[in-house]
């Protein structure tokens, strides 16, 4: 019976950790396209001085041109090294904690993105 | 689901903690991008800065500051206490009268309150994060981005009294401390007399809760000693100049409509900010009714602090609704707020004894959640805000460049108001500063007549007023009489950097004043265009010399005038088309209006309504206003555009002036040149680009 209990309680905990990873990973993507975003509107905020063809806006999208695949490989290292840590810290404070940590650095990157 | 949220809920403030850390983190680089654009910044970004260099240049040659007799020029007044302009000097002399050491030091002085503002609050609660954060809140709020930027004492003062609360809070139980906290205090005071206020009141307030009366008395005494010990060597050194200068020259007009505007873009921009201050306030008043009960007040030292310096800072913010007053009245009204949110997030002096941690948690977390939406809602007004004015002042069709070099081969005397700077920045000390002394002069304590003889005399060789878009702020910086004399003496000689340039009359040579019509041209011009002609969304604005509602607009040949009943400043009239024969042709007159549109320059006989009237060429239509379009004035101008009838019934092509599309594809779609009408030196290529030049005919002027 308690046995039982024990399994179950992993089950429920595997099925949270697996569940966060992914969460992490979907919103590796949005935040990394919203990061641009705001990127793209702080710069244009800045520096902006007229239409596409303008020297200004022409630079922020080379930034975000440049920028695109330095986030892409974060993305990818968030989602492999966050399930190889997540995996060797089951249930561990660090592992919740980092969780906690990486969706808070998400959730921060979509919300900036309701305001700038 | 239990499960799940037990394992979960206490790393809900980490969670939270990063998206406040990430929104700080964007908060200090847009502040850092503010910095960035103004601090080196060659040129003038504000009308105050030019004097306080112009202090520091005086200073610098042992001139005197505070001068009690303005009856001789220069008519300038030092409207603040002298160490800001003290701190200046040594820059000055270094590298010459440049603004970036002033505005450095504003920077520095934002840096230097949000650092200490975080010391009072970890110090008073004992929690990083929360001070960490009220430091960030302050930096983050729009008045202090914007106002960090320039070259003015307040942020200066502000560190000051912030270092002043600090070493009192941390080092008060000592005599080296009390001296020391009473010392910063008082240089913030002679930085800004208004930090006499808010500061003082917290540090004294502070000092009685935690160490009694007797050592509050002390702080009073020695801040009230002081202070009032320079007073008086200063104002015997100047001959009384000194209270003359910082107290009467300040006594300026105030207006509650100032202050209502003010206070209502504070609730827009800080609704959370002074939510959780007022909460904060009344916290306090409870407590203080509460020590009559014995309840321990000494259990919330932050709140005795914070309390009373809020109460300060909301007082001096009042002062927000004198004539030409701006945002750095709000900046100790900033501070205060930024603290009273490090305590709501410290939860300090909350019975956390008495909550269960869940419902602790939740408190914590939700303060935290309303930072970080106030966070947001502050960085979006900084980028929307301050950051869209700087990029304004910074443009480079303002002409600047040539503002600085016309001043530099300028002999002297010159008249500025906003662009001061550019005198200073040529290394000339300042005749006159116009807001100050028409102030002087309104309040019956300045007699203008010697420098309205001046004027009359045209002694200046250049007189540069400046023209902000919406507001006619120059009506504020210049008197009637000085304005008059200056319009009958001077001519409107050119536009840079949205200031008119005028030139003495005699000297002045002007072609475009007596021009009616180009020679061989079919029409005769619509008006007169002193200060030349813009090119805008493809019409041609005429802009006069003169203030609104003061310069005639003509019709440009015979035809029938239109107004609908919407049209506040505007005619159409229809006409024969002189350059292709049997068609006809619409002309239209915008403009004609004050800024906001609530009088009608129109003449008379053309009410709004009005249809089929005959008109002849040279018929008067009305006069140049300085209506644009809605939210948006100028110079008084008429704008003038050409259009094709509409196909069907060779009506107005309303849709020209919407914007949108016209239902029939074969209407026209954008206005006519009107060069080839005018003869004027206007051509298609730079159709649509808005461009001023100065109005010179194809062939010659009739």
């Amino acid at each position: 019976m308690s046995l039982g209990m024990e399994k179950k309680q992993d089950f429920r905990l595997v099925a949270l950790a697996v569940g966060l990873w992914l969460l992490t990973v979907v919103l590796t993507f949005y935040a990394i396209v919203n990061l641009l975003e705001v990127l793209m509107r702080v710069y244009a905020a800045f520096w902006a001085d007229g239409g596409f063809y303008s020297p200004a806006t022409q630079a922020a999208i080379g930034l975000r041109q440049f920028l695109l695949l330095p986030l892409g490989f974060l993305g990818v290292a968030i989602t492999i090294g966050g399930a190889e840590y997540h995996r060797e810290h089951f249930n561990t404070r660090q592992s919740w904690r980092l969780f906690a940590r990486t969706l808070g650095v998400q959730l921060g990157l979509l919300l900036l993105g309701v305001f700038i | 689901m239990r499960k799940i949220l037990e394992v979960l809920s206490p790393y809900l403030e980490d969670a939270i903690k990063m998206v406040v850390i990430l929104f700080a983190v964007v908060a200090v680089l847009i502040f850092i991008g503010q910095k960035s654009l103004a601090v080196f910044y060659r040129y003038p970004l504000d009308y105050g800065e030019a004097p306080l260099v112009d202090q520091a240049m005086r200073l610098a040659q042992g001139q005197p500051l505070y001068r009690r007799d303005l009856a001789t020029p220069p008519y300038t007044v030092s409207n603040y206490p002298p160490l800001y302009p003290l701190v200046l000097t040594p820059f000055v002399a270094l590298f010459g009268p440049a603004f970036w050491p002033g505005r450095l030091i504003s920077t520095l002085g934002a840096l230097a309150t949000a650092y200490f503002i975080g010391r009072i609050v970890q110090g008073q609660t004992g929690d990083r994060t929360a001070g960490r954060v009220a430091g960030v809140l302050f930096l983050a709020i729009p008045y202090v981005g914007s106002w960090s930027s320039l070259a003015r004492v307040d942020l200066l003062a502000l560190a000051l009294s912030m270092a002043g609360l600090v070493v009192l809070t941390q080092h008060g139980d000592t005599r080296k401390g009390l001296i020391e906290g009473a010392l910063l205090l008082v240089a913030a005071v002679y930085t800004r007399q208004s930090y006499g206020l808010a500061a003082p009141l917290a540090a004294c307030v502070w000092t009685w809760r935690r160490y009694g009366w007797r050592r509050a008395a002390t702080l009073v005494a020695l801040i009230g000693g002081v202070g009032l010990i320079l007073l008086l060597g200063l104002n015997l050194a100047t001959g009384g100049g000194f209270v003359f200068n910082i107290v009467n020259a300040n006594v300026n007009p105030y207006r509650m409509d100032n202050l209502l505007r003010n206070w209502r873009d504070v609730r827009d921009t800080l609704p959370i900010l002074l939510a959780l201050g007022v909460t904060g306030m009344g916290l306090c008043v409870y407590w203080l009714l509460a020590t009559r009960k014995n309840l321990p007040l000494q259990s919330a030292p932050g709140w005795m602090m914070a309390g009373p310096y809020l109460l300060g800072a909301a007082l001096s913010a009042l002062t927000v609704g004198k004539v030409g007053s701006n945002v750095n009245y709000l900046l100790e009204l900033a501070a205060a707020l930024s603290m009273t949110a490090g305590l709501w997030m410290a939860g300090h002096a909350l019975p956390w004894a008495e909550i269960s941690p869940t419902a602790r948690r939740l408190i914590r977390n939700g303060m935290i959640a309303l930072v970080i939406v106030q966070l947001g809602f502050m960085m979006r007004g900084t980028l929307l805000g301050p950051v869209q004015d700087l990029k304004v002042r910074r443009q480079p069709e303002r002409r600047l460049e040539d503002l600085f070099w016309e001043v530099k081969r300028t002999p002297d005397p010159i008249l500025a108001d906003e662009f001061m700077g550019m005198l200073t920045l040529n290394g000339r000390t300042l005749y006159l500063q116009p807001f100050e002394m028409t102030q002087l002069a309104n309040a019956g304590l300045w007699d203008q007549t010697p420098l309205l003889e001046s004027i009359r005399a045209q002694e200046f060789s250049m007189i540069m007023i400046h023209h902000f878009m919406n507001y006619p702020v120059y009506t504020e910086r210049w008197t009637p009489e000085m304005l008059d004399a200056i319009l009958t003496y001077y001519i409107a000689d050119e536009w840079a950097g949205e200031s008119v340039i005028f030139r003495p009359r005699d000297a002045a040579v002007h072609p475009s004043r007596t021009l009616t019509a180009c020679a061989h041209a079919p029409w005769r011009l619509p008006g007169s265009a002193d200060f030349g002609v813009w090119w805008l969304t493809q019409s041609l604005i005429f802009m006069s010399e003169g203030f609104e509602g003061t310069a005639p607009v003509y019709a440009v040949a015979d035809g029938v005038l239109m107004r609908p009943g919407d049209w506040v400043g505007a005619v159409a009239i229809l006409h024969d088309d002189p350059l292709r024969p049997g068609q006809k042709v619409w002309t239209y007159y915008d403009g004609m209006a004050s800024a906001w549109g609530e009088r009608s320059y129109v003449a008379a006989e053309f009410p709004p309504g009005s249809e089929g009237i005959p008109v002849k060429q040279g018929q008067l239509l009305g006069y140049q206003g300085t209506w644009h379009k809605p939210g948006m004035s100028i110079w008084p101008h008429v704008t003038f555009g050409v259009a094709e009838p509409l196909h069907a019934d060779g009506g107005f092509p309303l849709h020209l002036l919407t914007g949108q599309a016209p239902s029939d594809p074969e209407d026209p779609h954008t206005f006519l040149d009107p060069s080839p009408y005018l003869e004027t030196a206007i051509s298609s290529p730079i159709m649509g680009t808005p461009v001023w030049f100065p109005l010179h005919c194809l062939g010659t002027a009739r």
